[in-house]
């Protein structure tokens, strides 16, 4: 491997719109930025999913508070994906005051309201209408995208941080940026599980990276499954996007029973007439929410209910042309192959979607280690909000430090260090065991049955154990012959960190609570878990400990409260 | 239903290869591969294609124009009466009173910004 060496101000690993928003805010300071993205920065989530559009475009306005203090309690509270009271008040409260600002400011970038857009592009690529724009943006006020580099690992001295190493994936270059900052916004790790709604290239890296180098990591156990993913046997894994048609749906198990009613709390004006959008149907106050119905299908399928592993969305009854008007996401069903959902009910089965947790971060982004700092799904919360507002403090903050520091000059011997790790991948022999995308593949499948939407303590042992196993095979025998396969490599090999840390956080937290949820313990506990399970590298060994969640202005109840249709179960059985 | 065949058509004579993989790298389910004995980009998984056409975005973007999705829907949507609903040019009504309708910008003047 040639060795290339680059220097700049500040490096922003993730070219995703936390990344992207980060590098513009560096920039206003006047200040070099290199952003690196493994790909072709197309395949972040934020380009392919459609929550970005969905979010700008005010979707969610059936349950948006008309003031910040209702801005602040419904992000305390949950909103759609629901961790009721487990997030950082003060990260919220930020968040709420600032998100609005800076939706209207990516105008400024050339993103155009979904609005006033044209078309809508195509299925399966609904955020490239924020994050194109932005992307070109980026490259016109000078900011460095450099496609195809895979960051590895990060350089430290004296427990601060003085740059990156990686690869380039088509000329298979050893590289090494020596920087002032350095910005995480990788993304989140979805494509750690066999169903998912991410692209391929999610796969948690900023996360195990950040671990490694002994970073604080916080609410590992909190992954969203988006419960609105078809899974309908040789039909791609489309997502039907948030949309009117889509709250018309008829959901039902294989009895043909409407579950729904089982796990949420309806509304006083529950109509409960097949048809009706979910608002009026279930009279529930917030308009979708995916958490509780992911849960509701996982369980409906756990028990039995299922069919061929998913249950039945019936769209056939909603009018075409109310799908024809809908955006692009639902063009997916029109190009499903061979399928005519006008005709039959589609198997729709949750998928993993995005980590709410990762590194630990402040209001101001950053970590406990010096000169790092992060943004965006890798960090705190997972959608276009929260993306955009940390993603412009950890780029004002890693600016804030690189202003008026001189470079350091990395540890020759750490980067030979780093070098070696890759070369020695490159240079193991071919084997069964040891073919990266197999290797992903199992923690893929393993993470599906064992950490799945729904978990108990004796899945998450089997699965810890089951993982430690495959991960003592994969270290000795994983090889590469090209730079292509080297990034699958060191994907899988990140993938084992973060799906270690989720689990035994998963582990730790005996109770549900949104996402989060646990067959044994089967309700939210606030007397016990209004807290956060951090997670640091302590002399080699995963360390686990609680510590309290942030509070603020929103009052947190006590006690114990059940979980609709788990707690039913359990009482049943 | 998708009406037309889906085929990817890739000119191998104009193709770039390992020099570009733009295609390949762009695809967010790995539809496509390097093929190490034909030496080429090939066709693995289409079933699976969401037909997002990064793919075809990203090969014309550095001008080497080798890469087309046959089949796929281009077509144009129009705002859906729900956009115009939150943007309250439409004819739907919301259905919870008193929201404030629309673009993110109003909801920055109702909230005092």
């Amino acid at each position: 491997m040639a060795i290339t060496t680059l220097t700049t101000d500040v490096l922003v690993i993730g070219a995703g719109i936390a990344g992207l928003r980060a590098a513009i805010q560096v920039k206003r300071y006047d200040l070099d930025v290199i952003i690196a993205d493994k790909s072709t920065a197309r395949t972040n989530l934020s380009s392919v999913a459609g929550g970005t559009q969905g979010i700008v475009m005010n979707y969610w306005s059936l349950s948006m508070p008309t003031s910040l203090k209702g801005l602040v309690e419904r992000g305390v509270k949950g909103g759609a994906w629901e961790i009721m009271y487990g997030k950082d008040q003060r990260l919220e409260e930020v968040n709420a005051i600032e998100q609005i600002p800076y939706q209207d400011e990516l105008a400024e970038f050339g993103v155009l309201n979904p609005r006033d857009q044209k078309s809508y592009g195509p299925p399966g690529r609904m955020g490239w209408a924020t994050t194109g724009p932005m992307w070109h943006h980026v490259q016109d006020i000078g900011c460095k995208l450099i496609k195809f580099f895979n960051i590895t690992d990060l350089l430290t001295v004296d427990g601060q941080v003085v740059g990156a190493v990686g690869f380039d994936v088509r000329k298979g270059d050893f590289m090494v940026v020596i920087a002032k900052a350095v910005v995480i916004a990788t993304g989140g790790a979805g494509e750690c599980w066999a169903r998912n709604n991410t692209p391929v290239r999610s796969t948690g890296d900023g996360h195990a990276i950040a671990y490694r180098n002994g970073v604080e990591m916080n609410m590992m156990e909190y992954e969203s499954f988006d419960a609105w993913l078809i899974s309908e046997k040789g039909q791609p894994q489309y997502w039907i996007p948030p949309s009117y048609a889509r709250t018309m749906v008829n959901l039902t198990n294989a009895k043909g029973e409407d579950f729904l009613p089982n796990y949420v709390t309806l509304g006083p004006d529950a109509t409960l007439k097949p048809g009706d959008p979910f608002h009026i149907k279930y009279g529930t106050p917030v308009i979708d929410n995916v958490a509780t119905i992911a849960r509701a299908m996982a369980n409906e399928v756990h028990e039995g209910r299922g069919d061929e592993g998913g249950v039945f969305c019936d769209f056939t009854h909603v009018p075409e042309e109310v799908w024809m008007s809908e955006p692009k996401g639902i063009a997916g069903l029109h190009a499903m192959r061979n399928f005519d959902w006008k005709k039959k009910p589609i198997h729709m089965y949750p998928g993993a979607l995005g980590s709410w947790g990762g590194i630990k971060i402040t209001e101001e982004c950053d970590t406990n280690l010096q000169g790092l700092f992060a943004g965006g799904e890798v960090s705190y919360g997972e959608d276009l909000k929260y993306s955009l507002v940390f993603g412009v403090r950890a780029g004002r903050s890693a600016a804030e430090w690189a202003m008026n520091r001189p470079l350091i000059k990395p540890d020759t011997i750490q980067i030979k260090e780093k070098k070696d790790y890759l070369d020695r991948i490159m240079s193991k022999p071919k084997s069964a065991d040891g073919n990266p995308r197999g290797i992903r593949e199992a923690i893929q499948k393993l993470s599906m049955e064992k950490f799945g939407v729904l978990k108990n303590e004796q899945w998450l042992t089997e699965g810890l154990m089951e993982l430690a196993d495959l991960r003592k095979i994969a270290n000795e025998k994983f090889y590469a012959t090209d730079p292509r396969e080297l990034r699958l490599a060191c994907e899988a090999d990140f993938m084992f960190d973060c799906q270690e840390m989720h689990a035994k956080a998963a582990l730790l937290r005996t109770e549900t609570r949104g996402v989060h949820n646990r067959l044994d313990y089967p309700y939210t506990d606030n007397d016990l878990w209004i807290k956060d399970i951090r997670i640091e590298k302590v002399d080699g060994n995963m360390t686990l400990r609680t510590a309290n969640t942030r509070t603020g202005p929103v009052k947190v109840p006590g006690g114990k409260i059940p979980i609709r249709g788990l707690s039913t179960a359990k009482q049943d059985s | 239903m998708l009406k037309q065949k889906l085929e990817i058509v890739i000119d191998h004579k104009k193709c770039l290869g390992k020099l570009c993989l733009n295609c390949i790298d762009s695809c967010p389910v790995e539809v496509l591969d390097w093929d190490r004995e034909q030496k080429n980009v090939v066709v693995v998984n289409l079933q699976e294609c969401l037909i997002c056409l990064a793919c075809e975005e990203a090969c014309h973007e550095d001008g080497n124009k080798c890469f087309k999705v046959e089949g796929a829907i281009r077509k144009e949507f129009k705002p859906s009466p729900i956009q115009d609903m939150w943007a309250g040019t439409g004819t739907v009504k919301p259905p919870v009173e008193g929201l404030p309708a629309g673009r993110s910008d109003s909801r920055t003047e109702k909230l005092g910004f």
